[in-house]
């Protein structure tokens, strides 16, 4: 259960960011992308951002997670 | 997008009439097992793609030991288990983990969640149930090591991260196989890079197609390996470009092998694996709950009739075990994949039940 979320980098402090996702804000790791910056889209899976991510990919993505209704009241299916 | 649909429909089409026969795709991660449930992929491929479901969720192919484990540690009042939200419902002999959340149990969003826990509790050990393929083992060495700078010894890891490529050997070593090709997943090949799976196809023969999770990935994907199959081409390609390169992200990678080594590992349905299953080195060993807590790595006899395992290695369809929608519903599973969301069987439960209800 690979799941990731594309999120745009609003606050980051050395490995530390807050990112934005369809307008819910977490806080993400960027340990795993050390050339990650301010304003960046990245796919952040379990906390961590793992890959930078273009635009149109993340609409892409967004607009499926608008789509997907919740599949089973697990919460939060994030490890794998 | 409809026209694309239709070109990779065409291609599809096109190539099972050439092949002539039968022939078999399997997938590798839950997640792609959910997305092409959902968006009706298996209705509308021509009958002689057969597309099977493998091992690819790691909740669904954590050894039971693992489970019974985690419960009994769950047990203890000095410990706290941190643990992302798809383990807590897996059953064991004692129920499962649920019951004790809030108190001994927590779900954490991130690695980094159960570090956070560890500074709050410092009466408490915190354990990171860490459950995942390469995607998600990155996020524990990271922490083992922030851990160890800081100097936070109320903490600790209880890996269960498992590596997907000796998995896959394993399936293609059994000579009764009947795998054609594989649709690798998404996010492990951003980690690990689409050319680790060059191995499948070296020392297999199998065609490797890395895809997203979108449904015009899924379908290109397996368009793509209908070309790769009916021109006998034995490659590993990737068209899930945006995110995916061929050597991945070499950050995670050089933090894997700094903070791991790989270790012989149990599957559920797979058995004992070599080198398929990531331990704490030695340095890090003080992080390390098997070592910590002298944990029982004995394998562990199921007796409940759950026929998880063969379904995880294609073996079977989740409807040809007797439990399933009878005994094992997604309200009361007996089986990990039907617990997970991402599971097979909690996948054809909740989207092709009616055609296989008995």
């Amino acid at each position: 259960m690979c799941l990731a979320v594309p999120a745009r980098i609003v606050e980051l402090e050395g490995d530390n960011a807050i990112v934005d996702a369809m307008g819910n804000r977490f806080r993400a790791k960027t340990t795993l992308l050390p050339d990650a910056a301010l304003g960046n889209l990245v796919l952040v899976h379990a906390g961590f951002a793992i890959s930078i991510i273009d635009e149109e990919e993340a609409k892409k993505t967004w607009q499926l997670i608008e789509q997907i209704d919740n599949f089973l009241e697990t919460d939060k299916k994030v490890s794998g | 997008m409809l026209r694309r649909i239709s070109i990779a429909h065409k291609l599809i089409d096109a190539a099972c009439e050439k092949l002539g026969r039968p022939f078999n795709i399997m997938e590798v991660c839950g997640t792609h097992t959910v997305a092409i449930f959902r968006n009706g992929v298996r209705t509308f491929i021509p009958q002689q793609m057969n597309l099977i479901s493998g091992p690819g969720c790691p909740v669904c192919v954590t050894d039971q030991r693992y489970i019974e484990n985690c419960l009994e540690m769950a047990q203890r009042d000095d410990c706290i288990i941190a643990t992302y939200g798809d383990m807590i419902r897996v059953p064991g002999t004692t129920g499962s983990l649920e019951k004790h959340r809030g108190t001994n149990v927590r779900v954490v969003f991130s690695a980094e969640d159960a570090l956070v826990l560890a500074k709050e509790n410092p009466n408490k050990t915190v354990i990171l149930l860490a459950v995942g393929f390469e995607t998600t083992a990155p996020a524990t060495a990271v922490v083992v090591k922030e851990a160890a700078e800081r100097g936070i010894e109320n903490f600790c890891v209880y890996s269960g991260h498992k590596l997907v490529i000796p998995a896959m050997r394993t399936l293609l070593s059994n000579k009764n196989n009947n795998i054609d090709a594989f649709l690798c997943p998404g996010h492990v090949s951003i980690i690990i890079g689409y050319g680790a799976f060059r191995e499948i196809v070296d020392d297999f023969g199998k065609v490797c197609v890395v895809a997203g999770f979108e449904p015009m990935q899924i379908i290109e994907g397996l368009a793509e390996i209908c070309r790769l199959l009916t021109e006998d081409k034995k490659e590993v390609v990737s068209i899930y470009t945006a995110v995916v390169t061929e050597k991945g992200n070499q950050k995670a990678q050089q933090l894997l092998s700094e903070v791991f080594d790989s270790a012989d590992g149990y599957w559920r349905g797979l058995g004992k694996i070599e080198k398929s299953s990531l331990v704490l080195k030695p340095k890090y060993e003080q992080f390390d709950a098997v070592k910590r807590f002298a944990i029982n790595e004995q394998p562990y006899k199921d007796k409940s009739g759950c026929r998880c395992g063969e379904v995880l290695c294609g073996l079977i369809e989740s409807p040809e075990c007797k439990l399933f929608g009878n005994a094992c519903t997604p309200q009361e599973p007996v089986g990990p994949c039907m617990v997970s969301g991402e599971g097979t069987c909690a996948a054809w439960y909740k989207y092709n039940r009616k055609r296989h209800t008995r």
